[in-house]
């Protein structure tokens, strides 16, 4: 019978907790395997999907490989095969999935002109002065300018770490020991601290 | 004591800043943890060092979490097709490996061995090591016995898969079909083909008949807009839709392997046997009464119900042919990895003239007799909540006696109103109402191309920003104030928008009409009580009057400008009812294409099209036939 374990801490795309689902499961029926994927699937796709995205750059491509992703899941449980950590096995295989997509260039795909502006436009101060405006448009294209010239070791572990995943968890999705993870997450931080003149 | 531990290293008597980090996300044991706490307590340099890290994770952050959120880029299709995509792997796994635990496995051994060994007595805790080894073996071996499968539900899964196969978003499909034509009687072998088939979504496709020596004999360039172009017999034809092509030798190419023609060649699903080979199942249809094709047979691949092979015997002037169809490649392409002339018309073709020529609808089913005063209630209830028009609900006879409702509408909402219309009919059997809203549909992937409600959002094209020259011209010149040029642009494009409303409108209940004639045959309207004949005359009248007005709206919209001089339609009138509402639906699809294309261009040569005669002869005789019918139809 296959296992499947998941942190509690289980998002809901709303932000609130999923109380409701089990820490380990264990799926003795193809209606447990399919009634716990698709409860996954609700639960963390679009944290999957905005990782897809990040590597990606292509929402349609992000949203395909999400989908697969949660597909291989139920392959992998229907196979009999235990999954230690849900969330870490499903970011794992988006990242061999996205990875092996991409094949080469750069983990972060450029941001596009118009998607900047939609990003400034959502993410603009109620009230800000055009000063304001200004400054935060150069602070989001310094951290952009910034992340391209890190390593797409330290990328991963950035974003990997910043969507909430733990250095073990971390390391588990890029088979990396803790030690690896920690390095790749200070020198990450220092370059772009160095660069913010802080 | 920092410099006791390696991991927390010192610069000149403080933590390195490695270890800040650490401390910070929490992953110093506590003891080191205190320490650097102690340390900071009184190290202002190491507390701003701290501060500052603090900032890069909000800065970063803060970045990430709005140039990647699904606010900017949500997924496109909203989510569609996961659920889909889970049957689809569901089933390819079942007919690989059945799921079953070890421990059932074990179980349902156990089972049968109890049963098996009760007439000796043998208790099952007498059982030997041997045996039960034996059986944990056996376990590995067993292999359930398979589920009778029905040739209904088979097509019906295959085709949905057909369909999400050829929707895939940013995907282009190819494939290669091997053609083989023998002498039915004796085997020799007549022709050989090759079918090159490239299909990106529902609207777009092209597929070409090569030869033997490699020549293009034959083909169909499907366009985005619905028109198609067949290159046939040397010769080259364009329609506004999907042409009639029969199981004729000159077009037999267009039936490759799929459970979705095969279903349309077969026609009586309930005559098709199904045969479960090694890996594959093979459909068999036999016909010995009705048309030309006598036996038909369709190959799926077990694992995923692709169609791979299709074979068709038809008989043409006497002689029986059979037609050996096998897919010899097949592929998904990403659209970038694909030349966009693969879908164009071949430069070869491209020079020869295309007469223009209005293509007969694929025939119609027939239906058995018996429910006519039914179907008249059904068919208006539904038009009460105006379903038949703006849903595209349509009534048929799925067996006799039988009903069936299908449609596809936006919301829940609108869902409940057609069920509540429907009300009074229920509880009946002898209805079965199959209305899905969009999601729904879209969930179960169940819009096929030719069942999707097309929701056309009128849209005016890129390269038309200034629009219809005519058009431009004639509301410029109209005295008024003086206007910009903006707000010619703003006048043309609504009066662009309103001619296409129109238009729409004409064509949602011409269709309307055309489903509420064919609903019945005159001996059936004969047999019918004399309230149901009023009904149905009533709702024939109210449609012919629509499509009437709106067709009239629209020509005379146009007319001052495309083409003063009035024109009197010298078109043959058909006299049977059934034959005006289809060429009113045909005249009304034909007039569509034309000034639409007019209306969205800015090109001259567009709008010389919509001012030929035979456009204009056209729209007058839909409003005569409209005519013919209002006569004719009186309560």
């Amino acid at each position: 019978m296959p296992v499947l374990q998941c942190r509690a801490e289980v998002i809901n795309e709303d932000g609130t907790l999923a109380p409701s689902w089990p820490r380990a499961a264990t799926l003795d029926s193809v209606d447990d395997i399919r009634s716990t994927v698709s409860d996954l699937f609700q639960a963390l796709r679009g944290r999957i999907y905005q990782y897809l995205l990040l590597i990606l750059g292509n929402p349609a491509e992000a949203e395909e490989l999400t989908q697969e992703c949660f597909l291989r899941l139920y392959q992998q449980l229907y196979q009999h095969k235990s999954v230690d950590n849900a969330r870490v096995w499903l970011f794992h295989v988006a990242r061999n999935l996205a990875l092996d997509k991409k094949r080469t260039g750069k983990f972060i795909a450029a941001i596009d002109p118009p998607t900047w502006d939609k990003v400034l436009e959502v993410r603009r101060d109620p009230s800000p002065t055009p000063e304001q405006g200004l400054l935060q448009r150069e602070r989001y294209e310094l951290v952009c300018r910034v992340l391209n010239r890190l390593t797409d070791q330290e990328q991963h572990v950035l974003y990997l770490r910043a969507k909430g995943l733990s250095y073990r968890e971390v390391g588990g999705v890029m088979k990396l020991s803790v030690e690896a993870v920690a390095a790749h997450v200070h020198r990450g931080l220092e370059k772009i601290k160095a660069k913010l003149n802080v | 004591m920092f410099s006791r531990d390696k991991s927390l290293s010192t610069d000149g008597g403080h933590p390195a800043h490695e270890v800040l980090l650490r401390f910070l996300d929490g992953l110093l044991a506590p003891a080191e943890a205190r320490s650097v706490q102690t340390h900071l307590d009184v190290c202002w340099e190491c507390r701003r060092q701290c501060a500052r890290f603090q900032d890069a994770i909000d800065a970063y952050f803060d970045f990430q979490e709005c140039a990647y959120s699904d606010e900017i880029q949500p997924p496109p299709r909203n989510w569609a097709g996961f659920q889909f995509r889970l049957n689809q792997l569901e089933r390819k796994l079942q007919s690989a490996t059945p799921h079953e635990s070890p421990l059932h496995k074990l179980r349902r051994l156990l089972d049968g061995v109890e049963v098996a060994t009760r007439w000796v007595t043998v208790r099952r805790s007498a059982m030997t090591a041997g045996l039960l080894t034996a059986a944990v073996i056996a376990v590995t071996l067993l292999v359930p016995a398979p589920q009778p499968v029905s040739a209904m539900v088979l097509l019906k899964r295959a085709s949905l898969d057909e369909h999400a196969e050829i929707e895939q978003p940013g995907k282009v499909l190819h494939r290669v079909v091997n053609v083989e034509q023998r002498v039915a009687a004796t085997g020799k072998l007549v022709a050989r083909r090759r079918v090159e088939i490239w299909q990106s979504g529902s609207k777009k496709a092209a597929h070409r008949v090569y030869d033997a020596k490699g020549a293009l004999v034959a083909g169909e360039w499907i366009h985005p807009d619905g028109s198609h172009v067949v290159f046939q017999n040397a010769k080259i034809r364009s329609a506004p839709s999907k042409p009639q092509l029969g199981l004729t030798d000159d077009a037999i190419w267009r039936f490759a392997p799929s459970a979705e023609t095969f279903a349309g060649v077969a026609g009586h699903l309930d005559k098709v046997t199904v045969e479960e080979r090694p890996g594959v199942y093979v459909l068999q249809y036999e016909n010995s009464q009705t048309g030309n094709l006598r036996q038909a047979s369709l190959t799926l691949r077990r694992s995923d119900l692709h169609a791979i092979e299709q074979t068709l015997r038809v008989e043409q002037g006497g002689e029986a042919e059979v037609y050996h169809f096998v897919e010899a490649a097949f592929e998904r392409k990403p659209v970038s990895d694909v030349a966009a002339n693969v879908f164009a018309l071949d430069p070869g073709l491209v020079t020869r003239p295309v007469p223009t020529e209005v293509a007969h609808p694929e025939p119609e089913p027939t239906f058995a007799h018996g429910t006519a005063d039914l179907e008249v209630s059904v068919l208006n209830l539904l038009d009460q909540v105006d379903a038949l028009v703006r849903n595209q609900v349509t009534v048929r006879r799925a067996a006799p006696g039988t009903l069936l409702i299908q449609g596809l509408v936006d919301t829940d909402e609108r869902k409940q109103e057609i069920a509540g219309a429907l009300a009074p009919l229920a509880p009946s059997s002898t209805v079965q109402v199959d209305i899905h809203t969009a999601a729904e549909a879209e969930e179960q992937q169940l819009m096929a191309p030719s069942t999707r409600l097309h929701v056309q959002e009128v849209e005016v094209a890129a390269d038309a920003q200034d629009g219809n020259p005519d058009i431009r011209r004639y509301l410029a010149q109209t005295p008024t104030v003086h206007r910009s040029g903006k707000q010619v642009e703003d006048e043309v494009n609504r009066f662009s928008y309103s001619v296409y409303n129109h238009l729409a409108e004409a064509q949602l209940e011409a269709s309307a009409l055309r489903q509420i004639v064919e609903s019945l045959s005159v001996a059936e309207f004969n047999s019918m009580t004399p309230k149901s004949r009023r009904q149905w005359q009533a709702l024939v009248r109210k449609h012919a009057e629509r499509t009437q007005h709106e067709m009239r709206a629209v020509r005379e919209s146009l007319a001052p400008i495309f083409h003063p001089a009035a024109v009197e339609s010298t078109l043959p009138v058909p006299t049977d009812i059934r034959e005006q509402v289809i060429l009113i639906s045909r005249l009304a699809a034909a007039a569509d294409n034309v000034i639409w294309q007019a209306l969205a261009s800015s090109s001259e040569e567009s709008s010389a099209r919509l001012r030929s005669p035979q456009v204009w002869e056209s729209l007058e005789q839909v409003e005569q036939l409209t005519k013919v019918i209002l006569n004719e139809v009186q309560p």
